[in-house]
């Protein structure tokens, strides 16, 4: 999964030193992650049009094979394969695409699976026995400064039965955590490492 | 619909029968309700499960989602169905107004602005957090209510047209209250829409044994003022005259269905259409006398709302849709159909 967490700073060095620099080129992401690219990419999946755009305006748009949902700027990427976004890429036409990189959101690459799917919007409410049911393993409360209490999550009925409640994966998040993960903005690499140690404590 | 109103009563030992048959009816949609979901329970399987939470041996997933989830969020829809539509034929008979509805005087707006203040101040304000959404509804509905009652007091008596008028201009206060704080609060704007729209997502055995206490007296009193109601629709000079205290039995009412919609308001938020079609509904089907109204008004609003909620909870699933949005959508066009129908005959 750490792999696919490829961020638009490997991006920008990879294409910008694709000229000056000598393959293979070993680059790290912002968690720290190497990323070994043998040769400048030429076959690019993008899965967040920020990253498509940018892609385009390095001049390396016609390195792109295939796109998300969402990308639609500049114009010609609309011909371009569609993969679903990217928290629930169709991953069989990716790999089909035979990319040799995947640019793709930081945080579907490490958050491991998510089991609100985006599909759902942007607020949604999701069966309570839906969540009982998916038994998560990690629960993020990210209205805990709103009053929203530990305890009174964990009360919920079913919810002692769930891993994270057992085993402390439930947590409230505090105003900066909270918005350190709602903005995408420059500090968006701390966020990743945030929730990288959110959560897999022990590896972060 | 004027001829269905002056329909002649039927004879009383033709009334029980609707009753029994209506009642046999919840038990099975309750039943058929509580199989499906996330997961299908079979009847074995669901006996097991109910049998399993009675005893107190709640094990593994299937009994943790029927006993804990299921159950009570079916009770507590029929429990909210059923409040509503009997405030809801009470109002409309008291006030003999067929467009009055649990929330004429105000309960909803008060409930919703209480709701609304909690979602958006508990952080910072300890007592709103202490005392939850449900409990700052529940509150504020009856304080409106009450406030409604005072402004509407007239020479020790309470006339209808004052109350009507004051239930709805406070509540027209309270609701720019409400839109002021999703304004003012955006982030919180989705949660405050989404309660005001109602939804059983939050159900609990608490909240089931939250609203019973205060919707079974209520229920009684409701459905004990039946015959007097009946007498009342003569209007209320010629019921004054006939023997019935045609004030105390207002308030009577009054006082009872506000505490049955106060109490269904606060654990699902505002529900809509319930209480104002339900009770249209029963009268078309079964004739307008009140001594059957009440009683079949309770029990076909909690068919309708746990057959709402149902729908709520599966056609977008895992997402849901608020039931308020449902009741109004689906109900709608089906009570257009019966009132053709019934005009047809």
């Amino acid at each position: 999964m750490v792999q696919r967490a490829t961020f638009l700073v490997v991006l920008l060095l990879a294409l910008q030193t694709a000229l000056a620099t000598t393959y293979p080129l070993t680059v790290h992401d912002e968690l720290g992650a190497e990323l070994m690219l043998p040769a400048p990419p030429q076959r690019i999946v993008s899965m967040i049009p920020s990253d498509t755009e940018t892609v385009c305006a390095l001049g390396a748009c016609d390195r792109l094979v295939g796109v998300d949902a969402l990308s639609d700027w500049p114009a010609r990427v609309a011909s371009l394969p569609r993969l679903g976004n990217a928290n629930d890429p169709n991953l069989e036409r990716l790999v089909a695409l035979k990319p040799d990189l995947v640019l793709t959101d930081e945080y579907s690459g490490l958050a491991g699976r998510t089991i609100v799917q985006a599909s759902m919007g942007e607020y949604p409410q999701v069966d309570p026995e839906y969540v009982v049911q998916k038994d998560p393993q990690v629960v993020l409360l990210l209205d805990a400064p709103n009053g929203q209490m530990l305890a009174a999550a964990e009360a919920r009925p079913g919810w002692s039965q769930l891993r994270a409640v057992r085993d402390g994966g439930v947590v409230a998040l505090d105003w900066q955590q909270v918005d350190l993960l709602s903005r995408a903005g420059p500090r968006m690499g701390d966020a990743v490492v945030l929730l990288a140690w959110l959560l897999h404590p022990g590896r972060f | 619909m004027a001829r269905v109103l002056t329909r002649t009563a039927v004879p009383t030992t033709r009334a029980v029968a609707p009753v029994l048959v209506s009642t046999a009816a919840l038990g099975v949609v309750l039943v058929a309700a509580t199989s499906v979901g996330s997961v299908w329970v079979g009847p074995g399987a669901l006996l097991s499960a109910v049998g399993d939470g009675v005893r107190g041996q709640v094990h593994g997933t299937v009994d943790t989602i029927v006993w804990q989830l299921r159950v009570p969020r079916v009770l507590l829809a029929a429990l909210v169905g059923a409040a509503l539509a009997l405030a809801g034929a009470a109002f409309q008979g008291v006030f003999r107004n067929p467009l009055a509805d649990p929330y004429l005087l105000g309960a909803a707006s008060g409930a919703g602005f209480g709701a609304s203040a909690v979602l958006v101040l508990a952080g910072s304000v300890p007592w709103l957090t202490r005392l939850g959404v449900p409990g700052a509804a529940f509150v504020c509905a009856l304080a409106t209510v009450a406030a409604v009652m005072v402004l509407a007091r007239r020479d020790g008596g309470l006339p209808a047209v004052s109350l009507i008028l004051a239930g709805v201009v406070l509540g027209s206060s309270l609701s720019a209250g409400t839109s002021f704080l999703m304004l003012a609060a955006r982030d919180r704007a989705a949660g405050i829409l989404s309660w005001l729209l109602g939804s059983f997502a939050f159900a609990s055995w608490e909240r089931v044994l939250s609203v019973a206490p205060l919707f079974l007296p209520a229920a009684a009193v409701l459905l004990l003022a039946g015959r007097a109601l009946d007498v009342m629709q003569l209007g209320e000079e010629s019921a004054a005259q006939l023997g019935v205290p045609v004030e105390r039995v207002r308030l009577a009412l009054l006082v009872a269905a506000t505490l049955a919609t106060a109490a269904a308001v606060a654990v699902a938020g505002v529900i809509g259409f319930v209480g104002l079609v339900v009770p249209h509904a029963v009268r078309l089907a079964f004739g307008p006398r009140h001594v059957r109204l009440l009683p079949l008004a309770a029990v076909w609003g909690a068919i309708f709302l746990v057959l709402a909620d149902l729908f709520a909870r599966t056609v977008l699933a895992p997402a849901e849709l608020p039931v308020g949005i449902v009741t109004a959508l689906v109900g709608g066009p089906f009570f257009l159909l019966l009132l053709r129908r019934q005009h047809a005959r």
